[in-house]
């Protein structure tokens, strides 16, 4: 789990070379909703292209309670949309 | 694999969910469809037992009863989470911090296996770690 490593830092080649060593599938973990603060929704398919391309396997959505807030009534909210409209369309390859 | 060839996964810690109301199994069982509708395929879950005494005593307004009345309605946190995750077919993956600096005390580690093959049964290992 590539947790807040920048990509390209030597953070991020350090465990990617141990991660390639033991062929180990990498996963890259952030706030989505502080690393896309301010950005269109281009430039967050931009972004996801990038987690992509730099060879990880998944994006995990970190964390649930960041993005949807539970009620006393057992439905929830979802606080930032942009996981449903934009990230997960994404991932669908649409 | 997704259609973009990335998955998503999801993290829950579940102690920053428990502050605006208590969970019930319906809670979960919403939670757990709409991460399903946004295509997740494992849901990681940060968080300790409700009997780890994590929950107690805490200064986040309501998380202390939140936490209790959630126990209440579905009893271990851990196990209901990954009944509702199987159910919809996605992995559970438990993470837990090593935090006895900052709270001081014993904490209970329950640990689930990732295994989802049989969504009706899932399977509890019953493996606890204790540290003081």
């Amino acid at each position: 789990m590539f947790k807040w490593v920048p990509a390209e830092s030597e953070a991020d080649a350090r465990f990617r070379r141990v991660a390639e060593r033991y062929r180990l599938p990498t996963y890259y973990n952030v706030w989505p909703q502080v690393v896309f603060s301010g950005l269109q929704a281009e430039q967050i398919r931009e972004r996801l292209d990038a987690v992509r391309a730099a060879g990880h396997r998944g994006f995990m959505l970190y964390e649930s309670a960041a993005f949807i807030r539970a009620r006393a009534d057992g439905t929830f909210e979802i606080t930032y949309p942009v996981i449903p409209e934009v990230v997960v369309p994404w991932a669908r390859g649409r | 694999m997704s259609g973009s060839g990335l998955e998503l996964d999801v993290v829950v810690d579940f102690y920053d969910d428990l502050l605006p109301c208590h969970f019930t199994e319906r809670t979960l069982q919403e939670m757990m469809r709409i991460f399903r509708s946004w295509g997740i395929r494992r849901v990681y879950w940060c968080g300790q037992s409700y009997a780890s005494g994590l929950y107690e005593g805490e200064t986040s307004p309501g998380i202390e009863e939140h936490a209790r009345r959630t126990y209440e309605e579905i009893g271990e946190f851990i196990p209901a989470a990954a009944a509702s995750a199987h159910a919809e077919g996605m992995e559970f993956y438990v993470e837990f911090k090593a935090l006895p600096a900052r709270h001081g005390k014993k904490l209970e580690v329950d640990v689930m296996p990732s295994n989802n093959s049989d969504p009706a049964a899932p399977q509890f290992l019953g493996i606890y770690l204790d540290w003081e």
